[in-house]
C-alpha cells in the first residue's frame, strides 16, 4: 500500500468510472471475516456475507490507489438482491456520483454495483466520503 | 411462517485484535485503525473501527434476529456514522419497527450506541422485502 498513488479530490471528477475488477471471495477471506466479527457467520458456508459489500465498495475506488490522511466514511447505503455464492467470481463496478465542496468539506459520492459473473445483481453501495 | 420481530437489541464489542483482523480481511491498514501510537496523536486519542466493520456488525445482527429471509433481498439505508467507535468499545445495536414503506416489507430505525457514554455512533434504517403470497 505505501507505494500507491493519492487519490486527490481533483481527480474525482463526476461521472469518473474506476476501472472494474473481479473478485472471487475465498473460504480463507470468509474465516478471516467471521473471527474479525467475533462469531461464525451465519449466513452460511457457501454463501459471501453481505458485510463484504462494504469491503469491495471500498476496493472499487482504491484498488491501486490510497485516500489521502483525513478521509471521513459519512453515511454508506447497501442494497443486495441477492446471495453470492461463496468461490463465483464477482465483477465489481465504480463511479463518482458527485464530488462537491460543502461547508468546508468535499463530499464525494461514488456508486457501487456488484454482479455475479453472469451478471446477475448481487448488491450496490452508496459511500459518501469526507475527502481531505 | 417464522415471525419477524418488531424490536430487538443486541450488543458487541469491537476489540482491537477484531479491528486488526479486519484490516487483513479488508486490505484496509490505514494507521487510523491498526497503529495505537499514531491513532493517539489524533483527534480521536485512540484507534477506531473501519465504518464498513461497523456496517458488516450491524448486518450479522440484523441476519440473527431476521433470520434466512435477511439474506435474499434487503437494504440497510442512509447508515450514517455520527461519531467514532473506538478500540474497545461496547456497541448497542436497538432495531424498532417503522411503518411499513411503499413495497411489501418490513422496516426498522437503527441506531448503534456506545453503551458506556451513550453516544450515537451510527443510525440509519434496514428494510426487507417481502414478496407477495402466491395463489
Amino acid at each position: 500500500m505505501g507505494h500507491d498513488a493519492e487519490l486527490t479530490f481533483e481527480a474525482l471528477a463526476p461521472g469518473l468510472r474506476f476501472a472494474p475488477q473481479e473478485v472471487t471471495i475465498t473460504p480463507a477471506q470468509l474465516a478471516g471475516y467471521a473471527e474479525a466479527l467475533g462469531a461464525d457467520s451465519s449466513a452460511g458456508e457457501d454463501v459471501v456475507p453481505p458485510g463484504f459489500a462494504g469491503i469491495l465498495a471500498r476496493r472499487s475506488y482504491l484498488s491501486g490507489y490510497r485516500m489521502p490522511p483525513g478521509g471521513v466514511l459519512l453515511s454508506q447505503s447497501v442494497i443486495w438482491s441477492a446471495p453470492a455464492r461463496l468461490g463465483g467470481p464477482l465483477r465489481v463496478e465504480a463511479g463518482v456520483r458527485s464530488a462537491r465542496e460543502h461547508k468546508s468539506r468535499r463530499i464525494v459520492v461514488i456508486d457501487t454495483l456488484i454482479f455475479q459473473i453472469a451478471r446477475e445483481p448481487v448488491a450496490t453501495v452508496e459511500t459518501v466520503v469526507s475527502w481531505p | 411462517v417464522a415471525v419477524i420481530p418488531t424490536r430487538f437489541v443486541t450488543d458487541f464489542t469491537i476489540s482491537q485484535r477484531q479491528i486488526e483482523l479486519w484490516a487483513d480481511v479488508a486490505d484496509d491498514h490505514n494507521p487510523l485503525h491498526v497503529n495505537p501510537e499514531y491513532a493517539a496523536a489524533t483527534r480521536f486519542g485512540t484507534t477506531i473501527a473501519h465504518g464498513h466493520l461497523v456496517m458488516a456488525h450491524i448486518l450479522e445482527a440484523m441476519l440473527v434476529a431476521i433470520g434466512p429471509r435477511w439474506m435474499t433481498g434487503g437494504e440497510l439505508s442512509q447508515m450514517r456514522f455520527r461519531a467514532p467507535v473506538r478500540s474497545g468499545t461496547t456497541c448497542r445495536l436497538s432495531a424498532v419497527a417503522s411503518p411499513p414503506g411503499p413495497q411489501s416489507g418490513a422496516r426498522w430505525g437503527l441506531e448503534i450506541t456506545d453503551v458506556a457514554t451513550g453516544t450515537v455512533c451510527v443510525s440509519g434504517e434496514a428494510t426487507i422485502v417481502i414478496p407477495p403470497a402466491g395463489p
